[in-house]
């Protein structure tokens, strides 16, 4: 039996992902995965989403999973135990309704095959108090084209967003594991690598649809994250975009793993309500 | 939807897309039943987007934007179509998206 144990980090976030990557490709060459919780202190609403994300494509090819040394008094590490349980007693994975999470700063959503209006309105509930009317119109915006993308461009079974605070920022994002951009764009544009599939998706109008015309919404993430100087990751196949706005940094590498699907991860700053 | 009649007694058409797009006021599938909703009526059209953000591209791409593969120009918008209770966050959204169509003008 090949078994591959990790230890998970301190912080389980959007900011570094390396050690998700190396747990995606573990699969491939693993029949048992033991992940070790005794470092980590915080699971953010990213963190959560892209956890839940692997255990659902562990679960897809049969392989094992052990979590050990959690700390009993973090509910997020509970949840975790509670959410491997459930994937592991389920015959074939994930009902909606059972993997809806929400605490007191953030949301994680969990939908198959269709957009979600429902979510958008209970972020707009719950945020309200925190975030000004132009915020939570620009992360519903985001939202709900990259829920549309989930959909329409990567026909994705299933996706997982989140929403929420995360220290100075709020953070959303929709990650799914459908065709990827690079592979979607490729049938119709040739660019060098991932890494430029990744900023001509970032184009305006840039998509492979015919019957119904209309680019891959991510224009639209790029221009407005850009515009509330927000941080931005794309992360698809081989590569990444990351993007800060106000420091204007750009990271655009090739990841060291094949990644399947596509994560579109969004940061405004959080600028308490007047 | 419910036809009247303007203050000059034109007939018209009022859309309450709160009530007319309750399940789904987002998807391009949404924007496409609106857009034909106006292509099918005779009448001017008022949407009145009272108690609603939309905050979706996908929607006013679908129902509005693409009125103009339909043949509309700057008049039909002007004339065909009112803009009720828009969240000022949607209605520069419903611009930006014909801007970057070529077309800038606002009704």
């Amino acid at each position: 039996m090949n078994i591959y144990a990790q230890i998970m980090p301190k912080m389980m976030t959007d900011e570094r992902v390396d050690y998700l990557i190396d747990l995606f490709d573990s699969i491939k060459n693993s029949n048992k995965i033991i992940l070790s919780f005794e470092r980590n202190v915080v699971i953010s609403a990213a963190g959560m989403a892209l956890f839940c994300n692997f255990i659902d494509s562990l679960c897809e090819s049969k392989c094992e999973i052990e979590i050990t040394n959690i700390d009993n008094k973090n509910t997020q590490h509970l949840r975790i135990v509670k959410f491997v349980e459930d994937v592991k007693s389920t015959s074939h994975f994930l009902v909606e309704e059972k993997y809806q999470f929400e605490n007191q700063s953030s949301l994680n959503w969990f939908k198959v095959s269709s957009i979600a209006p429902e979510l958008i309105e209970k972020m707009n509930r719950k945020f309200s108090k925190i975030l000004d009317e132009d915020k939570l119109w620009t992360a519903s915006l985001l939202l709900n084209e990259l829920m549309q993308n989930a959909v329409d461009h990567s026909t994705s079974e299933r996706y997982f967003i989140y929403a929420g605070i995360n220290e100075d920022d709020f953070e959303f994002a929709v990650i799914d594991r459908g065709v990827t951009i690079p592979a979607k764009l490729e049938g119709k544009y040739v660019e060098r690598d991932d890494q430029k599939y990744l900023e001509k998706s970032l184009e305006y109008e840039v998509g492979t649809r015919r019957n119904r015309k209309g680019g891959m919404g991510l224009y639209y993430f790029f221009e407005m994250l850009k515009s509330e100087k927000g941080k931005l990751v794309i992360i698809s196949r081989d590569a990444q975009i990351r993007r800060h706005f106000t420091h204007k940094t750009v990271v655009s590498t090739n990841i060291k793993k094949r990644m399947y699907g596509t994560w579109c991860m969004a940061r405004i700053p959080l600028e308490k309500k007047k | 939807m419910v036809y009247g009649q303007n203050s000059i007694g034109e007939e018209e058409m009022n859309i309450l897309i709160k009530e007319a797009f309750s399940n789904d006021f987002t998807s391009r599938e949404a924007g496409e039943k609106l857009r034909n909703t106006i292509l099918n009526s005779n009448t001017k059209v008022t949407l009145d987007f009272k108690g609603l953000q939309i905050a979706s591209a996908s929607f006013f791409d679908e129902g509005l934007d693409k009125l103009m593969e339909h043949g509309w120009n700057e008049n039909d918008f002007r004339d065909k179509l009112e803009l009720k209770n828009i969240f000022h966050k949607d209605l520069a959204l419903f611009h930006k998206i014909l801007e970057l169509k070529g077309i800038k003008f606002s009704i």
